[in-house]
């Protein structure tokens, strides 16, 4: 973590959740709760410094099926007309990481949140990425799964992180630490 | 002392930063970080203070005879299909009907129409105030008044001041592209260059008309380029101080010869602002234009250096041509919510930013228990646990 948001996350008195997550505890439903009421980016900074700590650089983009595994936490919601909007979500994901131990993978649905939202979840805790390959927005003239996986291996790529794409052979998400 | 720490010694100190910061902040910086220094400054200018309004879209005609490479709106000739020029009495019985008493402004971009004669222009906006004079007339970008002065044989002063005698309130900032001739030549190459641009804003600020100002990112230009036109835009608004706000506009790329690139993604636009809002220190509004971003990623923005959502719009043609799935209207309650739910306070504004009326901010503890409210009843959230 760069030493701006340290240094705001110490004048917000986050120090102690920080100290903690990094400890490798998953902070309470109350510390979450708290957090709340906190600076989105401090949130987010304390869930990507737990990712980076914990998880690696490496985005997991697994197909849906996967998504029963064992040590496995799944963020499902979408912002919705009259549901949570994009920022209450992103918020929601940083404080699942921080609730979620550390060798636990966290996942989130690009079919679901969007490409966009789900390319800033990486930045929010998120290290596993799942949906359909075969969806209905692809790269223009290059129609299909291939140009699916090239469009979401560049959002990956684009937010600063690995893409890796977990065949049904790969081992568990779980063991694949960094 | 590494570059990013000295470039955030100079953000705390608010001094200004350098071309070379400014590619350094694009290459180098992690996001976070770069989101919270932009961050700073915004508060440092607005707290949380986060503007929008209750305007509406017009284009009164997409004949164009220019030929940018990312535009998927133009048409080259009236007759060509698609192609449209409204009349007088549908644009002025457009704005008639509106039917949102609190309506504060018209914004009208069009393509350059090599056939209509510049009293049409003034007619048009003669009309608009004679139906609804309360309405503020933010039209005609840049380009379009440098065209009106090459084809109409006038100065660009003589052009905005006869725009601004028919009821003209401020310019648009669109047309701006990438001032750099290494890719305007490629992208936009048959209309007004980055100088011309230029000019045509100065000249708008001299006759005391406000401008916005845009950059269109995301296509072929470098950082460099992007830092080139930030310092321009910097370097006119210490001469004249009348640009309001900066609107990044992120390139899309369905039906226009740009459509093998990738568009930039939610990450290059959150970088984008950060770093406009960082660069950009005299201007005193960066605006998450929630069209060209995505409504998600433009509220996340709030967050990144951004002040302003821009505001119901109604209808827009440009982006949606170009590929955009956001929807073609937010109400004023959508807007309010976005805002308040980003922990803002929602301030409507006018088109100079006067405060229309500033509305209270979300109560933190219901915010926060609505949400998980939500969530939990939409059975959002499922979470595996460990075996």
């Amino acid at each position: 973590m760069g030493r701006v948001l340290s240094k705001a996350i110490e004048a917000a008195g986050l120090s102690e959740y920080r100290a903690r997550a990094l400890a490798g505890t998953a902070l309470t439903q109350a510390d979450t709760d708290r957090l709340r009421s906190a600076d989105l980016l401090l949130v987010a900074g304390l869930a990507d410094e737990v990712r980076a700590q914990f998880r690696g650089d490496d985005v997991r983009i697994v197909p849906k099926a996967r998504m029963r595994e064992p040590k496995l936490v799944v963020f499902e919601a979408s912002p919705e007309a009259s549901g949570p909007t994009g920022a209450e979500v992103l918020r929601e994901i940083a404080l699942l990481r921080l609730r979620t131990p550390g060798d636990t993978a966290l996942a989130v649905s690009y079919d679901a949140l969007g490409l966009e939202l789900a390319q800033t979840a990486l930045l929010f805790g998120a290290d596993v990425l799942f949906g359909e390959l075969a969806g209905k927005r692809t790269l223009p003239l290059l129609e299909g799964p291939n140009a699916r996986r090239r469009e979401i291996a560049g959002l990956v790529e684009r937010s600063g992180r690995r893409p890796r794409f977990a065949d049904d052979n790969e081992p568990a998400l779980a063991e694949q630490s960094p | 002392m590494s570059t990013l720490r000295r470039i955030e010694a100079k953000v705390e100190a608010g001094e200004r930063l350098s071309f070379d910061d400014g590619c350094a902040l694009f290459s180098e910086a992690d996001l976070l970080t770069l989101g919270r220094l932009a961050n700073q400054v915004r508060e440092r200018r607005h707290g949380d203070r986060t503007y929008f309004n209750v305007n509406m879209r017009f284009e009164a005609t997409n004949v164009c005879e220019a030929s940018c490479s990312f535009c998927a709106f133009a048409k080259l000739e009236e007759g060509a299909p698609l192609a449209h020029t409204t009349t007088h009495e549908a644009a002025w019985r457009e704005l008639e009907a509106f039917p949102d008493p609190r309506l504060t402004e018209l914004h009208m971009v069009n393509g350059l129409h090599p056939k209509l004669p510049f009293e049409w222009y003034e007619e048009l906006l003669r009309g608009w105030k004679r139906v609804r004079p309360s309405v503020h007339l933010k039209c005609f970008t840049g380009v379009e008044v440098h065209f009106f002065a090459q084809k109409f044989g006038m100065t660009h002063e003589q052009v905005l001041a006869r725009l601004q005698a028919a009821g003209l309130g401020s310019l648009p900032g669109g047309g701006a592209e990438i001032f750099h001739p290494e890719v305007r030549q490629r992208v936009a190459p048959d209309k007004a260059t980055g100088d011309e641009y230029l000019a045509a804003h100065r000249a708008a600020h001299k006759l005391g008309l406000p401008s916005n100002c845009t950059m269109l990112y995301g296509h072929i230009e470098t950082f460099e380029h992007r830092v080139d036109h930030l310092l321009r835009l910097r370097a006119l608004q210490d001469d004249t101080r009348g640009f309001q706000c900066f609107i990044p506009l992120a390139f899309h790329n369905e039906n226009n010869s740009l459509r093998k690139l990738p568009e930039p993604t939610a990450v290059d636009s959150l970088r984008t602002l950060a770093v406009s809002r960082l660069l950009l220190d005299n201007i005193p509004h960066i605006k998450a234009y929630w069209v060209s971003m995505g409504i998600a990623t433009a509220q996340t923005a709030l967050a990144f250096g951004a002040d302003d959502l821009d505001g119901t719009i109604v209808h827009e043609s440009i982006y949606h041509s170009a590929g955009s799935r956001v929807p073609m209207a937010l109400s004023r309650d959508e807007l309010v919510r976005l805002i308040r739910e980003a922990g803002r306070v929602p301030v409507e504004r006018d088109t100079t930013y006067g405060v229309v009326e500033e509305l209270p901010r979300a109560q933190r503890l219901e915010a926060s228990m609505k949400v998980r409210e939500r969530m939990a009843h939409k059975r959002a959230l499922s979470v595996v646990p460990s075996s």
